[in-house]
């Protein structure tokens, strides 16, 4: 089945540890992300790198500051940076999370979990057509990884996430390290998420590392990709297909080297689920 | 059960200060109860907030140590929630809230330490422009000199300095054995901004500082060489010392635009 939707390859996040060995040696990988906040500043270094980075790679711009679950208002000025932000990168695409990040006007600066119920739903619906509206275009909400579940849920996760993309029209960033967190955390089996997700919807995988406390798992970016995460990915792939993949990295930094060689396992376990790295019939954006 | 909005400004209320009436809300399960799963987002809360500020105020953490840095981040983000999307602006009020008074100089070194450090993320990211040359200089008629006014960089600021506190962050930076904080006899007065893409600072001898004053807040050539007028004894110089910041300034890549 031909699926209309773009496949960059596989990439990695753009972090400022990494700006010179990227620029200077402009290493093989397809498509860097950035953290659409860190370039929201007037000028200098962060910029600049992002201009020279995006001469030679596909940029896609991923936020954390949007709020589409809050129930302040939206943010006009930061809607306003971002679509300037958007103007200047010219991104494939542009992401945030499904989450709330304050309340009463006092930021968390945390990815905050929703309750999946009828009333978060409809909320987040109105608020998502406001932002594709204002934008131009629609957006991608990666699932959160979270650590509580409210007694005022109605359903799963995946059912919530669902609904609101088909009500909203807007796609998904199915970040599959954040399944297997919420997983170990909620105690549902990681696989009926990712069969209860629509194909359709899924543009981007994230894949990370996290820190296992053994009765409870935090999403944190500072370790290698687990074999049980790769398992997922892997089953992620014989449901979704192909979708660019990308490995993030937050703290405790490697040589850049190891995050190229965990960009060789992403495409080596893509290579063996799918038959080839690049499949016809979806388009490779330059 | 409370709506949406109601329900997270509860949960808000628990992760700033662990309002325990919330946990109701909050499913737990045989292993890890609710209380447990709530502190997650308490402490990382904290720890998120701490980290931003470390990473804007490294060198006053180093010098105050992380216990007590630790306290005051605990006390500042009490008093000063986060409102802004970005925590590029999280640490604004630092300096405030450590007592800095620019003008009086009645603060503690690390108030001093911690404006020194704002201004640099400042500069840092500030507006890029392209700098005018000393070529630009040399194309002004004579008759246009008098009313030149200066456009500087916008990564451009300054700063009163009471303390030792430019050696002290020198020696920080690099790792040297700092010196024990000290009030200056004088203040002086500390120039910032951003050469390419590097931030750069230096003190000023108190005539450069007069007439770069001068020049931020408008004054034209001709103006500027009057307030250096005040503070030189040899007034033939005057032209020549004005003439001669100037050339500074924009061999530094201080200055974006000569207005004549």
């Amino acid at each position: 089945m031909k699926i209309d939707k773009p496949f960059l390859g596989y990439g990695l996040g753009l972090r400022p540890e990494y700006y010179e060995t990227i620029v200077e040696t402009r290493p093989a990988v397809d498509w860097f992300e950035i953290i659409s906040e860190n370039y929201m500043v007037d000028g200098g270094k962060p910029l600049h790198f992002l201009d020279r980075v995006r001469e030679n790679y596909p940029v896609v711009m991923h936020g954390v500051s949007l709020s589409i679950g809050g129930t302040d208002p939206l943010d006009r000025t930061y809607l306003k940076q971002l679509k300037q932000l958007i103007n200047r990168v010219e991104p494939q695409w542009v992401s945030d999370h499904m989450c709330w990040t304050g309340q009463g006007g006092h930021n968390l600066h945390d990815l905050m979990p929703l309750p999946f119920n009828q009333e978060a739903i409809d909320h987040v619906v109105a608020r998502v057509q406001q932002v594709q509206d204002y934008l131009g275009r629609q957006i991608l909400l990666e699932n959160a990884s979270s650590y509580v579940s409210y007694v005022q849920s109605e359903m799963t996760e995946w059912e919530f996430h669902t609904e609101i993309m088909q009500r909203a029209d807007c796609l998904m960033l199915f970040d599959i390290n954040n399944i297997y967190v919420s997983a170990r955390n909620h105690g549902f089996d990681p696989v009926d998420y990712i069969r209860g997700i629509p194909v359709e919807r899924v543009w981007q995988f994230h894949l990370a590392g996290h820190s296992d406390y053994g009765d409870y798992v935090i999403d944190t970016h500072d370790h290698p990709v687990v074999k049980p995460v790769w398992e997922l990915y892997a089953e992620a792939l014989k449901h979704f297909g192909p979708v660019s993949a990308m490995i993030e990295r937050d703290d405790a930094f490697p040589p850049f080297e190891e995050l190229m060689a965990e960009l060789g396992e992403l495409r080596n376990i893509a290579r063996d689920v799918l038959g080839a790295e690049k499949p016809e019939g979806l388009s490779c954006p330059g | 059960m409370p709506g949406l909005k109601e329900l997270q400004n509860a949960f808000k209320r628990n992760v700033v200060n662990g309002d325990e009436a919330f946990g109701k809300y909050i499913n737990s399960t045989e292993t890890v109860s609710s209380d447990v799963r709530l502190a997650i987002y308490g402490n990382a809360y904290f720890s998120r907030l701490e980290e931003a500020l470390e990473s804007d105020y490294g060198i006053v953490k180093q010098l105050l140590g992380e216990d007590v840095f630790s306290e005051v981040c605990v006390a500042y983000t009490h008093k000063y929630p986060s409102h802004y999307y970005s925590l590029r602006w999280f640490g604004q009020d630092f300096p405030a809230f450590l007592g800095y008074q620019p003008d009086i100089g009645e603060h503690h070194w690390p108030a001093e330490m911690a404006q020194l450090e704002w201004s640099f993320i400042g500069a840092f990211d500030a507006a890029d422009v392209v700098v005018a040359t000393e070529a630009d200089a040399a194309a002004i008629a004579p008759e246009a000199w008098a009313a030149l006014k200066i456009k500087f960089h916008p990564s451009v600021r300054t700063m009163a300095v009471w303390w030792n506190t430019l050696v002290r962050w020198r020696m920080a930076k690099n790792a040297d054995t700092v010196p024990e904080p000290a009030r200056l006899l004088e203040p002086v007065r500390c120039l910032l901004w951003r050469h390419d893409l590097v931030t750069q600072y230096r003190s000023m001898e108190p005539d450069e500082a007069i007439a770069l004053q001068a020049a931020l807040a408008g004054a034209d050539f001709s103006e500027l060489c009057g307030v250096l007028a005040e503070e030189i004894q040899e007034q033939e110089m005057v032209p020549m010392k004005a003439a001669g910041f100037l050339k500074t300034w924009l061999a530094a890549g201080m200055i974006s635009t000569l207005l004549t």
